[in-house]
């Protein structure tokens, strides 16, 4: 209670320590200073990884088709469903429909894996795959938000905002909280927002759903017509411009802070653009990710750019990928989909491994549900909420390991089961952080992402 | 302390007043909510499982001649006499017990060490309990006693204190201020000076700068009268509609489309924007305001069509809250909305959170499940859908307007005409390109006919079928009490109901007439505190919308309870209200720093200066474009969507370009304006009492690179005579005074450096990097 008195305190203050701090010292004091928004903060309990990068499937990948391998749904396709459909569905669908992609098993794990993944495939013994996620909305909208903000009923802040709001940033040139091309409806800046939060702890936004990313920029890190020599003689202006009143009627906390987020500002617009220009990277690396091939461009940029973020010190990265739903058309979409981002993903976990990362960053996948093992059609699925599958690797996962298992069919889940509370409760875990203890005060109570629920997955832990 | 506490909250309040020389109010009712918390998640579990057995009026045979379920009789103790004194754990009895030290309590085994460490800490923080854990009769789950808490006690008339020497007040507010100051070392400022009021009275009432002519009145000494007439000449303006109106919006929740799940357009919600800013213009009362807003369509029909127009209008309040659209559990969807406009209702009206009890008795004010599912049931009563498709709609209703009957034949003769050329076409000879051409127009015909005559519709609710709601178990519509509970307002709030609410209808015009029941102790408080914070940046009761015990509490009650019995008095006039914090000597004063007050009130809890104020998001945009000659005061009317469809907003973003006042560019959930998101308006979906202010890079990135910014500091250049050189017309235009010698300096200096800087063929001119950089600088933004 008393760290997130004093934790809010320093919040209503805004930037003003960051402000007065940066008068005296500069960078390094101001790393040391507690009393930004976004100043770096000690987790509170032990720490796995120091950050997440979410690698978000949009529109609803099947797990019956990527991961979770189901015999019995292969030998009875055509067959109806032996047991009841839930009350209520998105679509009506038939009976059960066998995946059109053959299963093996890879690795030491013998993790199973479709032939839609060949180069995860190999990645397999680094990652813990949880089969038994469940949720309960079957609409996208209401899934996506269920997935990123805990609630598909109330306005409530984003899980990076949460881990940006609990953790700060470490390094205060750049943003905590990062999101790549992410889809605009289906929830939007909600999906990534911070509702009650203090706004400084929403997604900055790169881009959205559709644009390539060879073009893009942060909003307002430059102007055309304006060069650095000139805004640097607006800066000395701006900072004596300011200094005036200050003399005539004393000093105001807010006054001095505004002041200096404006040398803040300039220091973020030398250093962002460098981070963003993917050419630097040297060819093989490029290529890694799949720079370089049309097919596996666009996630490509998304997954080494957001190595290049967590190697800079943001937070928490989300890159997304769509749209992964298919009611129709799903023997062509899904290949085309899975081979878009296959190798990207790939590139991204043997390029973090290589540089010391994995051990210490979270990686992620998954959509905001699964699909249902009957036929939406011919060649389609419905959306299910009631079933679906992620995977983890990196800081402080156990690699090789399954956890969670589906009904036969891979309709529900059945063993084991994970709720999105216990994703949740397991990310903030995992990052150092308690999910009944990180909590802000709004509107009369003390609000949390897991709402009132919520456990750690804990076989999922090393 | 053997007497039970009247006001326990308020003790402790003092006590960490004096313990901790921090004043910072916040501080202090956070405080002892750490207590109630401490009480709620330990204290009360241990003394139900473990001590109630014996020491509660459920004990079979009462020990020791104490009780400890309630808190009069635990404060006063038993045969071995008081617990504890609170904020004194070391000389408890109570604690030395727990620890078997002198009783061993409980007789089973000693509590947990974590337990007994609450207690501690409980006792340290003053041993707060909530209201349910008041009286000697209460029973231990339900709050009870709603009236010892301030907020649900009636209004008082309170008489102001008697005027000291001195002439420095000039009203009421003025006498409860001085009052408060007094004994504790604190005086008010001196008055703002002329220019700096003007700006400051200009900016808290319209939201804009002053104009030319406003601010060059103040450069010969006004006259004394002068001040009054320009309070008039603002709260006449219709810019104040705009400027109070977007603060309602706020609340309202008010946006241009759904957002969540399906981000459907809302084509006409801008009639509820657009009627919200009239009612603040014509000072519409404000208990009939919200009456109109709750149950508008249920009031007797008027003659004149457009104030009928705007009766039905007004319930666009209710329905203009998020809705999961694509939710396929209809049920839950219709309980969903349910909730979201009493959440909404009750913040605004009452300042209440009633929705904790949707799931549970609220924990800390006085609302229980039953009160809840008495209210649901007059929204379950109420239609908000017009279907529940698989994606669902809201209910439209066609507005009264002479010009209806006009638009309806014309649409008819459109038709008839379309079904002509049809027909002309099916007699010529047939061909492919023929064929072609009666399909589209088939297609054409058929969507005009689907689209029916283009009729004025507002966004409103009707009377559905009335009906009664049963408790939904922990909030879950699968899982329902037995009884259904009759609808009805929250039981321990006054005034009751006079009677039964009608059977034939939802019971929506009974519930706003008992919001705006003059005898309703919430409703006039939580206005009058909102005007308040309007023109202090803070209210007298910091948490605007929770009046609850978990709310803080009036720094200033007395003056609270004064201006909530003007508001009544004056017939709910806020135009009333405005005026009388205005003309205010607390209102006029200057709002520089004093460090010697600052030392005893580094708050400024007692008001013995203005407050420095940030302008809102669209405080900044409206005035850059003010200064700059940009901005188009046209009122009111339809938004500029990009693609006017019923469904989804596609736009990208043209529709904010529009040079209107910022009350006047949709708001777009899920993807708002870049400007409103950095500069803290970034949640339309809910309920917003107060906004954030931050201080944050992005914002500098924003003055320094937005087109926005530069584009109007640029058109304002090229609109400067290039020769004169003069800088004191910007100065003035923009920061509302004239330059000093040093500042024409500085400014000649920058522009020297641009000039040398820019190539001929640029876009960025030296005097338009000066006026950008006025318009970056901390005098433009902050209100003094």
């Amino acid at each position: 209670m008393l760290t997130s008195h004093s934790r809010r305190q320093a919040l209503k203050l805004t930037a003003l320590g960051l402000g007065s701090v940066l008068c005296h010292g500069g960078r390094e004091t101001l790393l040391a200073s507690n009393a930004s928004p976004l100043a770096p903060r000690p987790a509170p309990m032990k720490a796995r990884a120091k950050r997440v990068i979410f690698l978000f499937m949009h529109g609803g990948p099947s797990h019956l088709d990527t991961f979770d391998y189901k015999p019995r749904l292969e030998r009875e396709t055509g067959q109806p469903l032996p047991f009841a459909k839930p009350r209520v569905q998105f679509a009506k669908t038939g009976n059960l429909l066998r995946s059109p992609w053959s299963f093996r098993q890879y690795g030491d794990s013998g993790a199973w894996v479709s032939e839609l993944f060949p180069r995860l495939a190999t990645q397999v013994d680094r990652l813990a795959f949880v089969k038994s996620i469940h949720g309960s909305n079957e609409a996208h909208g209401g899934a996506l938000l269920k997935i990123h903000t805990g609630s598909d009923t109330f306005v409530r802040p984003s899980l990076g905002a949460w881990v940006s709001y609990g953790l700060g940033t470490e390094n205060p040139d750049l943003p905590s909280f990062i999101t790549i091309n992410p889809s605009l409806g289906h929830g939007g800046v909600q999906n990534f927002g911070a509702a009650f939060l203090p706004p400084i702890h929403q997604a900055t936004r790169i881009g959205k759903r559709g644009q390539s990313l060879r073009d893009l920029q942060f909003t307002h890190i430059a102007h055309p017509e304006t060069s650095d020599a000139i805004q640097r003689a607006q800066l000395d202006f701006l900072r004596q411009q300011n200094a005036r009143p200050l003399r005539r009627s004393g000093d105001s906390p807010e006054w001095s802070a505004r002041s200096d987020s404006f040398e803040l500002a300039y220091r973020m617009q030398s250093i962002i653009p460098g981070l963003m220009d993917l050419e630097s990277e040297p060819k093989a690396t490029r290529e890694r990710y799949g720079l370089g091939n049309e097919t596996t461009e666009n996630f490509g940029r998304q997954c080494l750019l957001a190595r290049r973020l967590a190697e800079s010190g943001v937070r928490f990265i989300q890159c997304s990928h769509g749209y992964w739903d298919q009611h129709s058309n799903l023997k062509k979409q899904h290949a085309e989909l899975a081979s878009q981002v296959d190798q990207p993903i790939c590139g991204l976990l043997t390029d973090l491994h290589a540089r010391g990362l994995l051990d210490e960053t979270l990686v992620i996948w998954g959509g905001e549900f699964g699909r249902t093992p009957t036929a939406q059609g011919k060649d389609g699925r419905d959306h299910n909420p009631h079933a679906f599958t992620w995977w983890f690797a990196g800081g402080g996962i156990k690699a090789g390991l399954s956890y969670g298992q589906t009904d036969d069919y891979g309709y529900y889940a059945a063993h084991d089961k994970a709720h999105i509370h216990d994703v949740h409760a397991t990310i903030l875990h995992l990052l150092g952080l308690d999910h009944e203890t990180l909590t802000y005060r709004h509107a009369g109570r003390d609000f949390r992402l897991t709402d009132v629920s919520g456990k750690v997955l804990t076989p999922i832990l090393v | 302390m053997k007497r039970p506490l009247r006001n326990p909250l308020g003790l402790i309040t003092c006590l960490v007043h004096w313990l901790v020389a921090v004043s910072a109010a916040e501080f202090e009712t956070r405080e002892s909510s750490a207590g109630l918390e401490i009480f709620e998640k330990s204290i009360r579990p241990a003394l139900i499982e473990h001590c109630f057995e014996c020491h509660s009026a459920q004990a079979k045979s009462l020990k020791g001649g104490l009780r400890l379920d309630a808190r009069d009789l635990l404060l006063a103790g038993g045969d071995s006499g008081p617990l504890f004194d609170a904020g004194d754990p070391d000389s408890s009895l109570l604690l030395s017990a727990l620890r078997q030290e002198t009783l061993e309590m409980p007789p089973r085994g000693k509590l947990p060490d974590a337990t007994i460490d609450a207690f501690q800490e409980w006792i340290e923080l003053g041993a707060p309990t909530p209201a349910s854990f008041q009286a000697s009769e209460a029973s231990v789950s339900m709050p009870s006693s709603a009236e010892r808490h301030w907020a649900f006690r009636p209004i008082l008339r309170v008489n102001p204190p008697r005027a000291e020497s001195g002439h420095w007040a000039r009203n009421p507010i003025d006498l409860f201020i001085l009052h408060a100051m007094k004994g504790k070392g604190l005086s008010p400022s001196a008055p703002a000076k002329p220019a700096t009021l003007i700006r400051r009275l200009s900016f808290d009432t319209i939201g804009l700068p002053p104009s030319e002519p406003q601010f060059e009145a103040t450069r010969i000494a006004p006259h004394p009268a002068w001040y009054e007439g320009q309070i008039e000449g603002f709260l006449a303006a219709p810019q104040f509609g705009e400027h109070w109106g977007r603060k309602w919006l706020d609340l309202a929740r008010y946006a241009d489309t759904n957002g969540v799940d399906e981000n459907y357009n809302f084509l006409n919600a801008w009639r509820y924007r657009d009627y919200v800013v009239r009612a603040f213009n014509r000072d519409k009362p404000f208990d009939q305001f919200l009456i109109e807003q709750i149950a508008g369509d249920l009031l007797p029909k008027i003659e004149d069509s457009h104030r009928q127009a705007d009766q039905i209008i007004a319930t666009g309040f209710l329905t203009l809250g998020p809705k999961m659209l694509a939710e396929q559990d209809k049920d839950k969807l219709l309980m969903d909305i349910v909730d979201e406009q009493i959440d909404v209702l009750c913040k605004t009206a009452i300042g209440m959170t009633i929705g904790c009890a949707r799931c549970h008795d609220h924990k800390f004010d006085p609302i229980s499940s039953e009160d809840y599912y008495a209210m649901a049931g007059i929204f379950a009563s109420t239609r908000t859908m017009a279907n529940t498709n698989h994606v669902s709609f809201w209910t439209e209703t066609v507005l009264p307007n002479p010009r209806n009957l006009t638009l309806i034949k014309l649409h008819e003769a459109s038709l008839s005409e379309r079904e002509t050329a049809i027909d002309q076409l099916k007699r010529e000879p047939s061909s492919e390109e023929n064929k072609e051409k009666i399909r589209s127009q088939e297609k054409e015909l058929k969507a005009l006919r689907d689209r029916g005559p283009d009729l004025p519709k507002a966004m409103a609710v009707i009377d559905g079928i009335p009906r009664d709601l049963a408790i939904h178990i922990r909030g879950n519509h699968l899982n329902q009490g037995a009884t259904p509970i009759p609808r009805g307002v929250p039981s321990q709030i006054s005034p009751p109901l006079p009677g039964a609410l009608p059977a034939r209808s939802s019971g929506r015009l009974e519930l706003a007439r008992w919001f705006t029941d003059d005898d309703n102790p919430l409703t006039a408080r939580v206005m009058v505190n909102r005007i308040w914070q309007g023109y202090f940046g803070k209210g007298l009761v910091s948490t605007p919308s929770n009046f609850g015990t978990r709310g803080g509490e009036p720094s200033h009650p007395g003056l609270l309870d004064w201006l909530a019995m003007e508001l009544v008095d004056s017939d709910w006039s806020l135009k009333h209200i405005h005026r009388l914090i205005l003309s205010s000597s607390t209102y006029r004063q200057a709002s520089q720093p004093r460090p010697e007050m600052a030392r005893i009130d580094p708050d400024n809890r007692y008001y013995w200066k203005q407050n420095r104020r940030r302008l809102s998001a669209e405080g900044i945009r409206d005035s850059i474009l003010q200064v700059c000659r940009q901005l188009d005061l046209r009122m009111e009317g339809r938004v500029d969507h990009a693609n006017r469809n019923e469904t989804y907003y596609r736009g990208n973003g043209e529709e904010f370009q529009s040079p209107r006042r910022s009350i006047y560019l949709p708001v777009i959930r899920g993807r708002g304006y870049d400007l409103f998101n950095t500069f803290d308006y970034s949640e339309s979906g809910a309920h917003l009492a107060q906004r954030t202010v931050t201080t944050v890079p992005h914002q500098a990135l924003f003055m320094l690179n937005a087109p926005l910014v530069i584009d109007a500091a640029e058109a304002m250049a090229a609109q400067l005579d290039p020769g004169s050189g003069d800088l004191t017309p910007l100065y003035r235009g923009i920061l509302f005074r004239n330059p000093s010698p040093d500042e024409r300096r500085l400014a000649a200096a920058l522009q020297q450096q641009v000039k040398s800087f820019t190539e001929p063929d640029s876009k960025r001119s030296p005097v338009g990097v000066l006026i950008q950089s006025l318009i970056a600088s901390n005098e433009f933004v902050y209100v003094d």
